[in-house]
């Protein structure tokens, strides 16, 4: 029987680990991420998702080109955020130019699950699924 | 010790996978949950699926099918049915595996990914604990 894994390296928290919003037309929110995201950063994150979302966004784009690493536990936030607004019939787009990040993406199986955009504009201009 | 030395794998692709997702901050346990799939009329159960990782803050099984063909086929029928019980489940062939080590220069999970069974891997008999 498994006991849960062991990360291999210590991690601190991290000083420039931040979350800001920025503001877009109703029915959309913009979020940028900054730095390492991982079980300190997590909770602010799916707290200003939800905000988003509450605030009757439908289309979410949270841009992580200046995040440099992310954990399950904040994979797992934008996860449950993404299901949360395919409940409703909006959507959750990341911004992810980094292939060190993509990478994060492809091992976790998470490429098939969210949709990545090379850049915010992508993110933003893509048309959005019918309902 | 990281947990992918102390648990015992049915194949050398496994430990590999685990090895990758302690480096990527993936949190994971190995084989944590059994799924019956069917019973018999007087309730005993005639067929049954262990995925090989659970992904806890993910939500998320991964199944490592790299095995022959035929027993290939029948995994998948098993997480067919497994996904038709609401489990989520991801399945990680030995295609996507080697694509996964190639893209990523993942060497150790390459090699591994094509190391064929020459016949299926008992898994250690162990209490069953359904989620």
């Amino acid at each position: 029987m498994s006991e849960p894994s062991i990360r291999l390296q210590t991690r601190f928290p991290s000083t420039d680990a931040r979350i800001e919003e920025e503001p877009q037309l109703p029915g959309r929110g913009l979020l940028s991420a900054f730095g390492e995201l991982d079980l300190h950063v997590a909770p602010e994150l799916q707290e200003r998702i939800g905000a988003a979302i509450d605030g009757g966004a439908e289309l979410v784009v949270v841009d992580l080109s200046a995040v440099t690493f992310i954990d399950s536990l904040a994979l797992g936030v934008l996860l449950g955020a993404a299901n949360r607004l395919r409940g409703r019939g909006g959507n959750l787009r990341l911004v992810v130019p980094s292939p060190q990040l993509r990478r994060v993406f492809e091992i976790a199986q998470l490429d098939r699950v969210f949709a990545l955009d090379w850049t915010r504009a992508g993110a933003l201009t893509r048309p959005q699924p019918l309902r | 010790m990281p947990q992918e030395i102390a648990t015992h794998f049915a194949h050398p692709v496994e430990r590999e996978l685990a090895r990758v997702f302690d480096e990527h901050g993936i949190l994971w346990e190995y084989e944590p949950h059994t799924f019956v799939l069917e019973r018999a009329d007087d309730g005993t159960v005639r067929e049954a699926f262990t995925p090989d990782f659970f992904l806890p803050e993910l939500g998320m099984y991964v199944e490592c099918t790299v095995m022959r063909p035929a027993l290939q086929n029948r995994k998948r029928r098993k997480v067919r049915k497994a996904r038709g019980l609401g489990v989520n489940v991801q399945i990680l062939g030995r295609h996507d595996l080697e694509r996964l080590a190639v893209r990523w220069r993942l060497k150790r999970l390459e090699v591994a990914a094509r190391t064929r069974a020459r016949t299926a891997p008992r898994r250690p008999t162990h209490p069953a604990r359904l989620p």
